[in-house]
């Protein structure tokens, strides 16, 4: 058996596959959820809805593939239960001086990863699939549960927002960094 | 001159930036909360835990009634059960012409099995069958 196959059902695997899986899916919702907090619980719930279904897992997807799917589908209900939170707080913080947050965090912290935490959690989903994880359009579409169009329409529409939100950081030193690069083109995928 | 691919670009080096920036997150070590979830039992086996507690149930509740543990003294009372039962008189009577004349009051089932073959004008079909047919 190859390394990345797995038997359904299989307790060693599903396993083997946390040990694999969780510190990438760590690494996916940490593109759209802002807190780390949430992020480990998002990760840690989406392991538990794989694990109680791991019997049912068909492998005509990658077992990866299908957690990501999960932890996205889980990353989009907390992002609306963060968005409520974020409101509850703006409610408390009225008339009061408004929180300054830690500058070694603001230091520290990428732009990118903050311009990607902004964007809707399905399009932020997207881009890091594609662009992290270096999946196809097609197993992306596969990983999600969307039409391969859709995955291409996504990436477009992340990639616009990305640019407008990061434009002068991006267009002073990047560009010619990696002229060769072309596995970011989303048509032929 | 940019193609169509180059167009789809986010910008050059992107897929670069975003791997530094993620590489930078640290996943936080953390004890897997599935592990503290009970397996998830094959369906085999739940049928049969299923099954024996069914068989349990009935055991108990034949106990009950015949006030002995032992199956045996639960046979001999369903037979003195049935035994004492009073015979349905008047569908006996009724019966009475078509039977061939067995121990209708000691065993009441005994007559209606022996009856059911006879007015089948196929004796090599069986009744199910035979009803299946007439049912579509």
């Amino acid at each position: 058996m190859g390394q990345g196959e797995y038997r359904a059902g299989s307790r060693e695997d599903f396993d083997r596959l946390y040990r694999v899986a969780y510190p990438r899916v760590y690494r996916t919702l940490s593109a759209i959820l802002r807190e780390p907090q949430d992020v480990e619980d998002c990760a840690q719930d989406a392991f538990v809805q794989a694990f109680r279904a791991w019997r049912r897992w068909r492998p005509t997807a990658p077992a990866e593939a299908w957690v990501h799917r999960i932890a996205v589908n889980r990353a989009i209900s907390y992002r609306r239960r963060e968005k409520l939170r974020t409101v509850g707080e703006l409610l408390r913080r009225l008339g009061r001086p408004a929180a300054q947050g830690d500058p070694a965090d603001h230091a520290t912290r990428p732009d990118l990863l903050k311009a990607l935490q902004s964007l809707p959690p399905k399009l932020a989903a997207a881009i890091v699939l594609r662009h992290y994880h270096g999946y196809t359009n097609r197993e992306i579409a596969a990983a999600i549960g969307v039409s391969e169009r859709t995955v291409g329409s996504r990436l477009r529409l992340a990639g616009a927002r990305l640019r407008a939100l990061l434009e002068p950081s991006f267009s002073l030193g990047a560009r010619p960094a990696f002229p060769s690069d072309k596995s970011e083109s989303y048509g032929k995928h | 001159m940019a193609n169509t691919d180059e167009a789809d670009l986010v910008w050059p080096g992107f897929s670069w930036q975003l791997r530094a920036a993620l590489a930078r997150v640290e996943p936080r070590i953390a004890i897997p909360r599935y592990a503290a979830l009970p397996q998830a039992r094959p369906l085999r086996v739940t049928r049969i835990a299923l099954a024996l507690s069914l068989a349990g149930i009935a055991a108990l509740t034949a106990a009950a009634a015949a006030g002995s543990t032992n199956p045996t003294v639960w046979q001999q009372r369903i037979v003195t059960t049935l035994q004492s039962s009073p015979a349905p008189t008047p569908s006996t009577e009724s019966r009475g012409g078509r039977s061939s004349g067995a121990a209708v009051p000691k065993h009441p089932a005994t007559p209606e099995r022996s009856e059911e073959p006879r007015p089948s004008p196929e004796p090599s079909e069986s009744p199910e069958r035979t009803s299946g047919e007439g049912e579509h």
